[in-house]
C-alpha cells in the first residue's frame, strides 16, 4: 500500500464518520433517535436496506465463489423479489399503522408479552453475536493479507461505527448507508473495468467472456431439482424465499430500516427499488469474480491463496515445490495455448484449454491436501481471499485504497444497522416495557444511546475472540438459520391465522423450535442430511400447523381462519 | 390503504414479478449459450 492509498482510505472512512455524526447530531427523543422521525425517502430506505444487507465479505467472497465453481451462487437470491412482495402487502401496513418502533412490539399486541420476549430474546442472542462476525470476517481477511494487527483492525471497525451510530442512531446509520453504498458500487465498477483492463491487448472483452464460458464459469442457471446441490433454481425460489422473509420482515436489523420511511409508500417503493436491483448487483459481483478469473489466465494466480503459518520440514517444502513446478509449467502451456486461439474458437479448440484447467485445478487440491496434512489448522477454503489477493496485486495505486474503503464501508454499513438495532430492541422490548415504562425522553434518549454503546462492545468482544474458537464463527452462522424458522412461523400466524392466540403461538413457538433443535442435533451427528435452507420452511411450517392445532383443541376455541 | 394513496400497488407487485421472469429468461439464455 502506498501513501496515496492510505489517504484515499482513511479520507473516505473519516469523511462519512463525520458527516453522519454531524448531519444527525440534534436528537431530542426516543422517536427522533430511533426512527430518525419518520423522514427518509424511498432511495435512502432502499439504498439504507441493501447496505445492511451487504455485508463486507459479500464483496469479498462472492467473486471468490464465482472465480471458482461460477455464477450460480445468484440463484440464492432469486426468492427475494418475492418475499418483497409478500412484505409490502401484508407485514409494511399492519407495522406502519400500529406505529411500532420493533416488530416485536407488534407480537405483544397481537398476542401477548410472553410471545413478544421470547422472539425479541432470540433476535438479540443471535444477531448480537452476527455484528461481532461481521467485524471479524473482514478483519482476519485484510490482517492476513496485509500484515495488519488483527485486534487493532477490529477494534478501529467498531469504534467508528459506535462513534456515529451512538451519537446519531437511526438517521445516522441511513444517512451514512446512503454514501457507503455509493462507494461500494462506485468501488466495484471501477475494479470491473480495470480488470478488464488488465487483458492482453490483442484479447478483447468478449473473447474473455466467451473462454469463460468453455471453463464453465458462466453457467448461473441450475434447473435440477437435487436438493444435494448447493444452489439451483429451485432452492433459490423457495428456501430463498423463506429465508429472506425472515431476515427482512422479522428481523429488526433490516425492519429498523423501512419503519423510518416518511410513509408507508416510501417504503414500499423502497423495498421494491431492492427487489429490483438486488440480484443484479448480484451478477455485477459475481461477474467481477468471472473477470478476475479471465485475468488470471494471463498473471500466474498463486497456487493457495490463504499461505500456510507454520513452518514446515525440508522434506515437506520439496514436496509442495514438486507440485507448484508442476503448476507453473502446466500455467504457462495454458496461457500460451489461450494467446494462440483463433479469433472465433471452436469447442475443439477450447478441448485443451478445459483440460489444462483441470489440471491447474487438480494440482491446486493436491497442494491443499498436502499443506492440511503438515498442518491440521490451515484454512484450505481460500475463496475469500482470491478477489482482495487480485486487488492488491494487479490494481493500480490509489484504486487499492478505493476498494480497501468498499470492503471498510460494506463492513461499516451492515454493523451500524445491527447494533442501531440491538439498542431498539434492548431500548424498546425489554428497558421500556419492564423496567421503566414511564415517558422521560432525556432518559430514555441517554439509554438507547448507551446500549448501543454497550452492543458495540459486545460485537468488538465477540470479534476479538472469534480466532481464538475455530467453531465460534460456524456456530454464529448456524444461530441464525436455527431461529429463523421459529421467528417467522410466529409472524406467520399472527398475519394470516387470526384465530390463533396468545398460548397457542407461544407454545406452538417453543415446539417449533425444539423441533429445529432436534433436527440440527440429526444433522450434525450425521443421521440425517438437510440443508440450512431447509430448515427455515421446516421451523415455520411446524409453528404454523402447531398452532392452529392448539388453538383447535384448546377450551374457549375460536374459530381458525385465514385473514382474506 | 390510507385514502391520499390511490397508487396501484398490485401493477408495482406484477411488475417486480414481472423484472424477476425476465432477468431469469436472460440468464437461463445466457446458461444454455455456454453449456
Amino acid at each position: 500500500m502506498s501513501w496515496l492509498d492510505w489517504v484515499v482510505l482513511f479520507l473516505t472512512l473519516v469523511t462519512i464518520v463525520i458527516y453522519g455524526s454531524w448531519k444527525t447530531r440534534k436528537n431530542k427523543d426516543l422517536e427522533g433517535y430511533l426512527k430518525g422521525n419518520n423522514s427518509e425517502n424511498w432511495m435512502t430506505i432502499g439504498l439504507s436496506i441493501m447496505a445492511t444487507q451487504a455485508s463486507a465479505i459479500t464483496f469479498l467472497s462472492t467473486p471468490g465463489k464465482a472465480y471458482e465453481d461460477g455464477m450460480g451462487f445468484a440463484q440464492f437470491y432469486f426468492g427475494l423479489p418475492l418475499a418483497m412482495i409478500i412484505i409490502s402487502a401484508f407485514f409494511l401496513p399492519i407495522y406502519y399503522r400500529l406505529k411500532v418502533f420493533t416488530a416485536y412490539e407488534y407480537l405483544e399486541r397481537r398476542f401477548d408479552v410472553r410471545v413478544r420476549a421470547f422472539t425479541a430474546f432470540l433476535f438479540l442472542l443471535s444477531r448480537g453475536l452476527a455484528a461481532g462476525i461481521t467485524i471479524y470476517a473482514p478483519s482476519i481477511i485484510l490482517s492476513t493479507l496485509l500484515g495488519w494487527n488483527l485486534e487493532l483492525t477490529c477494534v478501529m471497525i467498531g469504534g467508528f461505527v459506535i462513534f456515529y451510530t451512538v451519537s446519531g442512531g437511526s438517521r445516522a446509520v441511513s444517512l451514512t448507508q446512503k454514501w457507503q453504498m455509493t462507494i461500494i458500487m462506485g468501488g466495484m465498477i471501477t475494479a470491473f473495468f480495470f480488470v478488464v483492463q488488465s487483458f492482453p491487448e490483442s484479447f478483447r472483452f468478449s473473447q474473455g467472456v466467451d473462454l469463460a464460458g468453455s471453463l464453465g464459469k458462466m453457467e448461473i442457471i441450475d434447473l435440477s431439482t437435487d436438493f444435494e446441490s448447493r444452489y439451483t433454481m429451485l432452492s433459490g425460489l423457495t428456501g430463498g424465499l423463506f429465508l429472506f422473509l425472515s431476515y427482512f420482515g422479522t428481523d429488526q436489523s433490516q425492519v429498523q430500516r423501512y419503519l423510518g420511511g416518511k410513509s408507508l409508500k416510501a417504503s414500499r417503493i423502497g423495498l421494491m427499488f431492492n427487489g429490483l436491483v438486488k440480484i443484479p448487483m448480484q451478477i455485477l459481483i459475481l461477474f467481477i469474480g468471472v473477470m478476475v478469473f479471465v485475468s488470471y489466465q494471463f498473471n500466474k494466480p498463486p497456487i493457495v491463496f490463504n499461505d500456510h503459518t507454520v513452518q514446515l520440514t525440508a522434506s515437506q517444502e520439496n514436496e509442495l515445490k514438486k507440485i507448484e513446478n508442476a503448476y507453473d509449467v502446466n500455467f504457462e502451456e495454458k496461457r500460451l495455448a489461450i494467446l494462440n486461439l483463433p479469433e472465433f474458437p471452436t469447442e475443439r479448440d477450447y478441448a485443451p484449454i478445459q483440460e489444462m484447467q483441470e489440471k491447474q485445478d487438480e494440482y491446486r487440491t493436491q497442494y491443499k491436501e498436502k499443506l492440511k496434512n503438515y498442518d491440521a489448522d490451515y484454512e484450505d477454503k481460500d475463496g475469500d481471499y482470491v478477489f482482495l489477493t487480485y486487488v492488491l496485486n494487479y490494481l493500480p495505486t490509489g484504486l487499492i485504497g478505493l476498494l480497501l474503503a468498499v470492503i471498510f464501508s460494506a463492513a461499516m454499513s451492515s454493523t451500524a444497522g445491527e447494533l442501531n438495532a440491538l439498542a431498539s430492541t434492548t431500548t424498546i422490548d425489554f428497558y421500556k416495557k419492564f423496567i421503566s415504562p414511564g415517558d422521560d425522553d432525556k432518559r430514555d434518549l441517554s439509554v438507547g444511546k448507551w446500549l448501543t454503546v454497550f452492543w458495540g462492545l459486545i460485537a468488538i468482544g465477540v470479534a476479538l475472540v472469534a480466532g481464538l474458537f475455530d467453531n465460534l464463527i460456524e456456530l454464529v452462522n448456524i444461530l441464525g438459520s436455527l431461529f429463523y424458522g421459529t421467528i417467522l412461523g410466529v409472524f406467520l400466524v399472527a398475519f394470516f391465522f387470526k384465530g390463533v392466540k396468545g398460548t397457542a403461538a407461544f407454545i406452538a413457538g417453543l415446539v417449533g423450535q425444539a423441533v429445529v433443535l432436534f433436527i440440527h442435533l440429526m444433522v450434525t451427528t450425521g443421521n440425517w442430511d438437510i440443508g440450512f435452507l431447509m430448515y427455515n420452511i421446516i421451523g415455520s411450517v411446524t409453528v404454523i400447523l402447531v398452532a392452529i392445532c392448539i388453538q383447535i383443541f384448546m377450551p374457549n376455541k375460536k374459530s381458525v381462519i385465514r385473514e382474506s | 390503504e390510507p385514502k391520499d394513496d390511490p397508487t396501484n400497488w398490485n401493477g408495482w407487485y406484477m411488475g417486480l414479478i414481472a423484472a424477476l421472469a425476465f432477468q431469469i429468461i436472460v440468464y437461463l439464455l445466457i446458461t444454455n449459450a455456454y453449456s
